[in-house]
């Protein structure tokens, strides 16, 4: 589908002239209005300036049958005309008269001023609107002005958009100032619009002038949007064989008809003079009447029923001719000299006619006669007319101005060259005359120029593509791309060639900029890189210095850097962390997956994080985790610091020792505060008891009674005094206030003396052993501690023995210090109560009998302890208990 | 005769309760444990049980709940003597069905009330 512009007219001279106009570059020239159903132009444009109105009509009807028309309406007449399909019309180019439109309606046109009107305005818009909706392949992008003339007067300019009604072409047309009335000659008129062509990269606006007022500016929109150098190639390659195609048929053609024509000529000469085809005759100025040789009838078709008149002459010359026809014949007669002149004519078979007529006066015989010669000249005139056609359409061509343009001989000397390529160059044509191509190329022109010209010259290729660089007048580069095309009268011997020429410089400037912005970029790229190197020097510098370990990772939790630190704190040596995870390094399971989280948390939030965690080696580590970001804020590398905080985490657990021991003795504290008012109350309810009972009842109870109460109170006291006194031994300690006052003396003679009194408590009993072993030399230690650890044990002995068991106190010196056994051959331990009888007011199961405080084993523990000694014991129920006490003394 | 079940191992209380019970003409018979006093009901039926909390192997606590467990024997009024003064152990001793908790030390006059008192209820 070709699309574009149809443009017809015809010129001052009266030639008709057909145009298509396509978007941007093709330009298509047909000769018969008869063959643009051939083709499928999106719109035509007619202009009417010189067209009759049943023509005009006729040819809107055929051409709207294809496509929308566009008319260039100024008539004075009333135009009437009914269009079959969808038409579009609108006032065109200049017009002053209001149109409107549409499929199968009929519309009058007037040249009547009362007829613009908002109310017709509003009618148009609708109309065209209308028309947009109807016809959906025609859409809205053009905006269009129209300027309206209301009461003679007021201009009212309104805007109508259409959207791709020109397909890509946006058309524009707007003004305020008064239109043109006078004729527009639309060839000329785009010819103007071409010649102020702005180049683009994606569109070709042209500019509408008239008058050297603008009107507005046609948009040619190239078919891509970002117009690349192939495709700008292929453009040009297109445009220049186009032309060229053009130009070698238009010349075979001229030459053929300029051949015919000769030929024609020659032939119609002979023709003449054996057929008569040039006429005699004579014209008796007196009567009007003629009288010819049989050519000159043939010629007019006409001989007249009674002779042939001038009159009758007169009727068959167009009506257009005739003002010249008449003049001509005035101007021979009072001239009196031989005179010659063509003139249309048609034959009353309907023929229309070109012919020539020349003629002398002549007085002859007291006659004034004219004497002449008719020829037949339809067929010279059409051969003339296709030549001067011909190079009218080169000519319109070659001065459009839109690409430097010029005709080359084989030898590269000039033919012609266009206007833009003078500009280009800054040369007058005149001034270019005298330089040759050679002069104008740049030293360094390119190999490939000269060998494809010789190509072409040579007729082994017909064209040639590239860059050229040309030297101006002002000695400037000019960069261009051009496109040579030989063209060949005889369709096989190269004649001139056709070259066009692109100014590219702007392209090639801009290129040299994208160039030099490429190249500070890679500076800056390289001065980044620099800048990053000397940051990761520096970091490198500080890391290994660093009294911490510090690390880097990956995302993949690689590492990628480990300072010496690290090496220190796992044996591992720093190269070999590089590239591996802690996993591949064999770390343990727990510590992997404690670090993973963290590094993944940091990940995940962004986030610096930080925890502790132990390694295998019991090192404590405080690790800090900060994450590093590329430029798109992203986590790209997480560098952690670590710590040895080992000494910090002794001491914390130490304290959290401490805090625990504290716990556990304030625990015990409130236990045994519970526990020993509980062990209060009984003594204290024997004693209320018996003194109530003693209170009601000793009047009339018998004297032993009475002292076995007495004794009751007394014995419970005794147990409540000796309870008080072990609970207060056991705060002292506890409190820190039975302190170890060491003081040197014999120690088996101390321990002797302990352990006598135990004897005195026994009585006759028991069987006492006391054994000493060693050396008897001074010990140092306390001796108030030392006889509380003898007498508790040894009175505990006594108490859980049967009458006559063994009972032995055994010192000899051990590894660290003196070792003292108590042994008896009592109640024993069972194996459930052996690790219990060490607590606080706890008694055995088997000794419920035998008074005590459940105290005194609790007492001897501690105060073994805080003499750092150590405390034992082996028992078994029925055979008696061992206990070991070691001190360091 | 409604006799009185006392289940205690004190020697020294025994004696001086043995002295007030007599004063006060209550019949009464003594287990030295819980093990014991479980004995003596396969034979006697008491009217009324006195019990001390804190007994050698199975406690006071042990004992009162495997009486409640027997239909016959929980319908015995129990009263339980402690030195404790732990709620918790005396909520646990009342839920478990003890009839009358006592404190240690007791004035004698308030056990022979609430041994009459319970005495008196059963009858």
């Amino acid at each position: 589908m070709v699309r574009g512009l149809y443009i017809s007219g015809r010129n001052d001279s009266g030639e008709r002239r057909h145009f298509f106009l396509s978007l941007g570059v093709e330009l298509i020239y047909f000769k018969d209005i008869n063959s643009v159903g051939d083709y499928a132009f999106e719109v035509v444009f007619v202009e009417n300036s010189s067209f009759d109105i049943p023509e005009l009509s006729g040819e809107i009807a055929k051409l709207s049958k294809y496509f929308p028309v566009v008319i260039d309406l100024y008539s004075t007449q009333e135009l009437k005309f009914e269009l079959p399909a969808a038409g579009l019309i609108y006032p065109g180019m200049g017009s002053d008269t209001v149109t409107a439109i549409i499929k199968h309606s009929v519309f009058t046109f007037k040249n009547n001023k009362t007829l613009h009107r908002i109310s017709h305005l509003t009618e148009l818009l609708s109309a065209l609107n209308q028309f947009v909706k109807q016809k959906e392949d025609v859409k809205t992008i053009s905006k269009f002005c129209i300027d309206y003339l209301i009461d003679n007067e007021v201009y009212t300019r309104c805007e109508i958009i259409l959207k791709n009604f020109f397909g890509k072409v946006d058309f524009s047309y707007s003004g305020t100032q008064k239109s043109d009335k006078g004729k527009g000659d639309l060839v000329n008129h785009f010819a103007n619009l071409l010649s102020n062509t702005e180049n683009d990269n994606n569109e070709i606006v042209l500019s509408i002038t008239r008058k050297e007022q603008n009107f507005g500016f046609l948009r040619f929109y190239l078919p891509n949007n970002k117009l690349n150098d192939e495709i700008e190639m292929n453009l040009l390659n297109d445009i220049t064989f186009l032309m060229a195609e053009f130009m070698s048929d238009a010349l075979k053609a001229d030459n053929e008809l300029i051949q015919l024509t000769l030929q024609q000529q020659t032939k119609s000469l002979l023709h003449a003079q054996r057929l008569g085809n040039l006429g005699n005759w004579v014209l008796n100025l007196t009567t009007g009447e003629i009288t010819g040789s049989e050519t000159a009838y043939d010629i007019i078709d006409f001989r007249g029923e009674n002779g042939l008149f001038f009159r009758d002459i007169r009727h068959l010359i167009c009506e257009s001719d005739l003002g010249r026809f008449d003049s001509l014949f005035e101007k021979i007669i009072s001239d009196k000299k031989e005179q010659e002149a063509q003139f249309c004519l048609n034959t009353f078979g309907g023929v229309e006619k070109y012919i020539l007529i020349r003629a002398e006066f002549v007085e002859y015989k007291g006659f004034n006669e004219l004497t002449g010669i008719i020829q037949d000249i339809t067929e010279t005139r059409k051969a003339r007319l296709a030549v001067v056609e011909s190079e009218e359409k080169f000519r319109t061509f070659f001065e459009l101005g839109l690409i430097g343009m010029c005709i080359l001989n084989l030898d590269l000397s000039w033919i012609n060259v266009n206007n833009k390529f003078c500009e280009m160059l800054g040369y007058s044509k005149d001034e270019l005359e005298n330089i040759h191509w050679d002069a104008i190329t740049h030293p360094k022109h390119s190999r490939e120029e000269m060998i494809g010209i010789e190509k072409i010259r040579t007729g082994i290729s017909n064209s040639f593509f590239g860059e050229k660089r040309f030297i101006s007048k002002s000695n400037k580069i000019l960069n261009t791309r051009i496109s040579i095309k030989s063209v060949c009268k005889d369709g096989i011997k190269p004649d001139y060639f056709l070259c066009l020429v692109d100014d590219i410089s702007e392209k090639v400037e801009y290129q040299q900029s994208l160039e030099e912005y490429k190249d500070k970029l890679e500076e800056m790229v390289l001065f980044r890189t620099k800048q990053a190197k000397e940051s990761e020097e520096r970091f490198r510098t500080l890391a290994e210095n660093s009294e911490d370990s510090i690390m880097r990772f990956n995302l993949k939790f690689e590492h990628l850097y480990v300072n010496r630190v690290v090496e220190m704190q796992t044996g591992i040596k720093q190269h070999d962390f590089i590239g591996k995870t802690h996993e591949q390094l064999g770390f343990d399971k727990n510590i992997i997956e404690v670090i993973d989280k963290a590094l993944n948390n940091a990940v995940l939030s962004k986030r610096k994080n930080r925890i502790e965690f132990m390694l295998p080696n019991g090192l404590w580590i405080d690790w800090l985790i900060i994450p590093e970001f590329d430029e798109n804020g992203e986590v790209k590398s997480l560098m952690t610091s670590g710590r040895d905080i080992t000494e910090r985490k002794r001491v914390e657990e130490k304290l959290n020792r401490a805090l625990e021991l504290e716990r556990q003795t304030s625990e015990m504290k409130s236990r045994f505060i519970s526990t020993t008012s509980h062990e209060f109350r009984t003594p204290l309810t024997t004693i209320l008891a018996s003194a109530e009972l003693l209170e009601m009842f000793s009047h009339k109870w018998p004297e032993e009674k009475l002292l076995e109460h007495y004794n009751k109170i007394y014995t419970a006291v005794d147990y409540m005094t000796s309870l008080l006194d072990d609970v207060l031994t056991i705060n002292h300690n506890e409190s820190g206030r039975l302190l170890l006052s060491a003081k040197k003396g014999n120690l088996d003679d101390f321990c002797k003396a302990v352990f006598e009194d135990a004897r005195h408590i026994s009585g006759l009993n028991h069987i006492l052993e006391y054994r000493f072993v060693g050396e008897n030399v001074v010990h140092e230690y306390d001796p108030k501690l030392l006889r509380q650890i003898l007498s508790n044990l040894l009175s505990n002995a006594i108490k859980y023995s049967p009458h006559g068991g063994v009972i032995e106190l055994k010192i000899k010196p051990a590894k660290n210090g003196t070792e003292f056994t108590v042994s008896d051959q009592g109640l024993g331990i069972s194996d459930k109560e052996i690790d219990k009888v060490f607590d606080a007011f706890h008694r055995g199961t088997n000794s419920t009998a035998i008074a005590g405080t459940g105290l005194g084993l609790t007492i001897v523990k501690q105060l073994v302890e805080l003499m750092n000694g150590k405390l034992r014991v082996i028992s078994a129920p029925g055979e008696g208990s061992k206990f070991f006490v070691t001190l360091p003394i | 005769m409604n006799k009185i079940l006392l289940v205690e191992d004190s020697k020294d209380l025994t004696g001086n309760l043995s002295d007030l019970f007599t004063e006060h003409n209550l019949e009464y018979i003594v287990a030295g444990s819980a093990e014991e006093g479980l004995e003596l009901l396969n034979h006697i039926f008491p009217g009324l049980i006195i019990c001390d909390f804190k007994l050698p192997k199975l406690s006071g606590y042990e004992f009162l709940l495997t009486l409640k467990k027997n239909k016959k024997l929980s319908s015995i009024p129990f009263i339980m003597i402690s030195a404790t003064t732990e709620n918790s152990i005396i909520k646990k001793i009342i839920d478990g069905g003890a009839d009358v908790y006592i404190k240690k030390p007791f004035r004698n006059k308030l056990l022979v009330e609430e041994i009459l008192k319970q005495l008196k209820l059963a009858a």
